[in-house]
């Protein structure tokens, strides 16, 4: 379409033409293809993981830096990054020691990923069971978790909000993090709520 | 938390090899060789002692020293010993290691971290601050008689093992253990060399000892969170404060006897990378 009229009204049409479709184009998006698409709320998102402590007992922690986005159209999908240098365990020098090469080696793998690949709805319950790429310390290893969803509504500002929680558990030598197996479990448990709004 | 094991083999053996590579006999194995090997393989036996065996390809900066950086090393350190009457041509090859190492074990900087001209100017400064300690080092080696310059390994101990320490007290113990590794072999050579008054190969002592002794420190700073550019540069400056007798108002030193200056040299090392270690542990004890 655009191609054809451009081809009728020389340069200085063409681009204003461009423009005006792009505006269009802008506006129309977010009702045609978008309109299930979610930001999700760091406010009210968390990340908390534990880990065995020399086989004697769990201990706690969470990542404040979290950000992301799904889609719960036609194609639904999920993607969430946290950052590793926002590990928080209530103990600096502990934080600081899961922020080193020992651990996370947040200067080196900065960011912790997952990217579904697959997509499909819970056999039980509301939610998704969601395949996806985990990238953590610098691996990449494929995952199944169940996203249950939790609810939706309106927020206080009117906007559209739903929101998920799912509980997994990996081996974190899987991706690499293989120091000080005798000191710190292999297996981690992570719970995660995630609240998105409304794009 | 520390296996037994290491103690040994990332210890006690890297000790045992660089004593046995200051030792070798120059006759059969050349100048450069015996220190090459040593130092050399006491790392890759500390390295796997410590990490395993190192992930192909490697993807993190003490997996490409080790995999990449130690080889190359070595191998600029046999080539530049075989280039003793070309002394331009060795340069070229030290040259190379002090450009190619910064930006090998800085990938993650300069992907993730840094601007453009962060990485330019970071990147030129360590290759710079590189080359002319290498210079500075191998200078004081070249002084008319007994120099103290069979310090020098002790020295380069001294800051690696400071730098184990300062590494550990920043919460990296991959850093800190490698880094004690170093220390070792270089204690081992670096005693048997003031102990004998070995001369021999003492180059490329200084050849593989000193970038790898630099690495270290560059990747404690970036991969240990604690460790701070105060940490960095007082261990960095220990290797140059050893070299204070060839400095304008330090050439008097030249005159003592060998040991009284060898001892001045460590003692100058000793003391930048002690004030590194004690400012570290007096922050690790203030952050309890």
């Amino acid at each position: 379409m655009m191609k054809t009229r451009t081809h009728h009204t020389g340069i200085a049409g063409t681009s204003l033409l461009a423009v005006l479709l792009a505006g269009l184009t802008t506006f129309a998006t977010p009702d045609a293809a978008s309109a299930e698409s979610y930001n999700v709320d760091p406010v009210h998102t968390s990340v908390y993981f534990n880990i065995m402590h020399m086989d004697i007992a769990p201990v706690y922690g969470r990542f404040n830096d979290v950000s992301g986005s799904y889609d719960l159209g036609d194609a639904p999908a999920f993607n969430f990054t946290v950052q590793a240098t926002s590990v928080d365990t209530g103990n600096e020098q502990r934080d600081n020691h899961l922020r080193s090469d020992d651990f996370f080696n947040a200067a080196e793998f900065p960011a912790i990923r997952f990217q579904s690949t697959a997509v499909e709805p819970l056999d039980e319950g509301e939610g998704y069971k969601v395949t996806g790429d985990m990238t953590l310390h610098g691996e990449t290893r494929e995952i199944v978790i169940d996203l249950v969803k939790t609810g939706e509504g309106s927020g206080n500002g009117g906007e559209h909000r739903t929101g998920f929680h799912t509980t997994f558990t990996l081996n974190r030598s899987d991706y690499g993090m293989d120091q000080l197996l005798n000191a710190v479990g292999d297996e981690v448990t992570l719970m995660i709520g995630i609240e998105g709004v409304r794009q | 938390m520390i296996d037994p094991w290491w103690l040994v083999l990332g210890l006690a053996l890297p000790f045992v090899l660089g004593a046995c590579g200051a030792l070798a006999p120059t006759r059969l194995v050349g100048h450069q060789l015996g220190w090459v090997v040593g130092l050399t393989v006491a790392m890759g036996v500390g390295y796997v002692a410590r990490s395993g065996w190192p992930r192909m390809p490697p993807n993190q900066a003490h997996q490409w020293l080790a995999v990449v950086g130690l080889p190359a090393i070595a191998l600029a350190a046999v080539l530049a010993g075989r280039m003793r009457l070309q002394p331009g041509m060795a340069w070229v090859v030290r040259a190379g290691v002090a450009v190619v190492l910064p930006p090998m074990l800085l990938q993650s900087y300069l992907r993730y971290h840094w601007s453009l001209g962060e990485a330019a100017a970071w990147l030129a400064g360590l290759s710079a601050v590189g080359l002319l300690g290498w210079w500075a080092t191998l200078r004081s080696l070249r002084s008319p008689g007994v120099s103290g310059g069979e310090a020098t390994p002790a020295v380069l101990g001294v800051t690696a093992g400071a730098a184990a320490m300062v590494t550990l007290l920043t919460y990296s113990l991959t850093q800190a253990q490698w880094s004690a590794t170093l220390a070792a072999a270089l204690l081992g050579g670096g005693l048997v060399t003031l102990a004998w008054r070995r001369r021999a190969g003492l180059t490329a002592a200084v050849d593989v000892g000193l970038p790898l002794t630099l690495a270290m420190v560059l990747l404690g700073r970036l991969y240990g969170p604690g460790m701070t550019n105060l940490h960095a540069g007082l261990l960095v400056a220990g290797p140059l404060l050893a070299t204070v007798a060839h400095w304008p108002g330090g050439r008097w030193l030249l005159g003592m006897p060998g040991w009284r200056l060898a001892l001045v040299r460590v003692a100058a090392a000793a003391v930048a990378a002690g004030l590194a270690v004690v400012i570290a542990a007096v922050q690790w004890f203030a952050a309890r």
